[in-house]
């Protein structure tokens, strides 16, 4: 009596119940929806040298950049990305970013179109590399890849000329970048 | 292993490299057009006398041999600075690519998502560059390239830059991080 007492209490209560289900769906659904990818491309930054940066020894180096990221797609209209993009010349991984996106497809599913048009919202982060990795500046980035051609269902997806705004906090100086071409694998 | 197998079994190991590639370029449906041209960004390393700076080039590339390995491939590249903006910063590049061989496998088609070959290169340059500074020599290595259709696909091609004027002493580096090259004619 006394342990079927202590197992009731133990039970969760309707609403508890419901939280449980619908997190246990959600999961389902999200596991289901969940594909992984690698990416890796070109990035530029039109304006390298940024003033307010260059005053405070802090300016981003003209140089040759490679972006490389992973792809996590957890819903047909949602995609997050983690990624790097470092300098490749003058001095390799000088200059390092740090960032994460958001994506959103806007011709439709990013798993059944074929060609589509992606936004992306994100935050990059810069470190430059003396002594150690220092912190140094913060930047809001939204871009727009105008034609991506594949998708995960496919295996490949191109994303070509993607155009974007850095807003830097801060001194709230906006720069341009741009990538002629990113691959994702997934 | 004595010496007399040794050398039979890198001749064999040889034999059966040539006969892949052959094998290889034999079954694939890659390029069979002679001219065409390149597009590629690039980036030079300090001490080069190049300003930092990514470079975006544009090129015209000659083929003239169907041979699996050690094909030559020669290009007429023009390289400007394109972030910062700098063209009288500009180069003339003359380049010529000995391709070392041509495989093909289920694994490079499946990447690819098309029948495709494998293709590693090694590469020298004569460089010109419009603004100050005398001429340079460039020795390099193309070794992630994917020969697809009528296209040449190389990604991450670093090269070593020499100073032609002082007994070809290594001034840098150089590294290309991708070119695209067409075939038409």
């Amino acid at each position: 009596m006394g342990i079927q007492r202590r197992a009731s209490r133990l039970r969760p209560g309707l609403p508890g119940r419901a939280f449980l289900a619908a997190s246990l769906a959600l999961a389902a659904s999200a596991a289901g929806a969940l594909d992984l990818g690698l990416s890796a491309g070109a990035w530029s930054f039109s304006r390298p040298v940024s003033a307010a940066r260059a005053e405070e020894g802090r300016e981003i180096e003209p140089g040759l950049y490679a972006r490389a990221g992973a792809i996590a797609g957890i819903a047909s209209r949602l995609e997050l990305e983690a990624f790097a993009v470092g300098s490749l010349a003058p001095a390799p991984g000088r200059e390092l970013f740090l960032g994460a996106e958001a994506t959103l497809p806007a011709l439709g599913s990013r798993e059944k179109s074929y060609f589509n048009l992606f936004a992306s919202l994100g935050y990059l982060r810069a470190l430059r590399l003396e002594g150690g990795l220092e912190p140094a500046g913060g930047y809001l980035s939204l871009r727009v890849s105008p034609l991506a051609i594949g998708n995960p269902s496919y295996g490949r997806r191109d994303r070509i000329f993607s155009v974007g705004a850095l807003y830097e906090l801060g001194s709230g100086e906006v720069s341009l970048t741009w990538s002629v071409l990113t691959f994702d694998f997934f | 292993m004595r010496p007399a197998p040794r050398a039979a079994a890198r001749a064999a190991l040889a034999i059966a490299l040539a006969a892949a590639c052959l094998a290889g370029l034999r079954a694939s449906p890659v390029q069979r057009r002679t001219l065409g041209f390149s597009v590629a960004a690039e980036g030079y390393g300090e001490g080069t006398g190049v300003e930092a700076g990514e470079l975006a080039a544009l090129g015209l590339v000659l083929e003239p041999f169907r041979w699996p390995f050690l094909a030559p491939t020669v290009s007429a590249i023009a390289s400007v600075p394109a972030f910062p903006w700098d063209p009288g910063r500009s180069l003339l590049e003359a380049r010529l690519d000995l391709r070392l061989a041509s495989v093909r496998s289920g694994a490079i088609d499946r990447l690819a998502r098309e029948p495709a070959l494998y293709a590693p290169a090694l590469s020298a340059s004569w460089l010109i560059p419009l603004g100050p500074g005398g001429s340079l020599a460039a020795a390099g290595a193309r070794p992630l390239v994917l020969r697809m259709g009528d296209g040449i696909y190389s990604i991450l091609s670093p090269a070593l830059i020499l100073d032609p004027s002082d007994g070809l002493r290594p001034l840098g580096y150089s590294i290309e991080l991708f070119e695209f090259s067409y075939f038409l004619f």
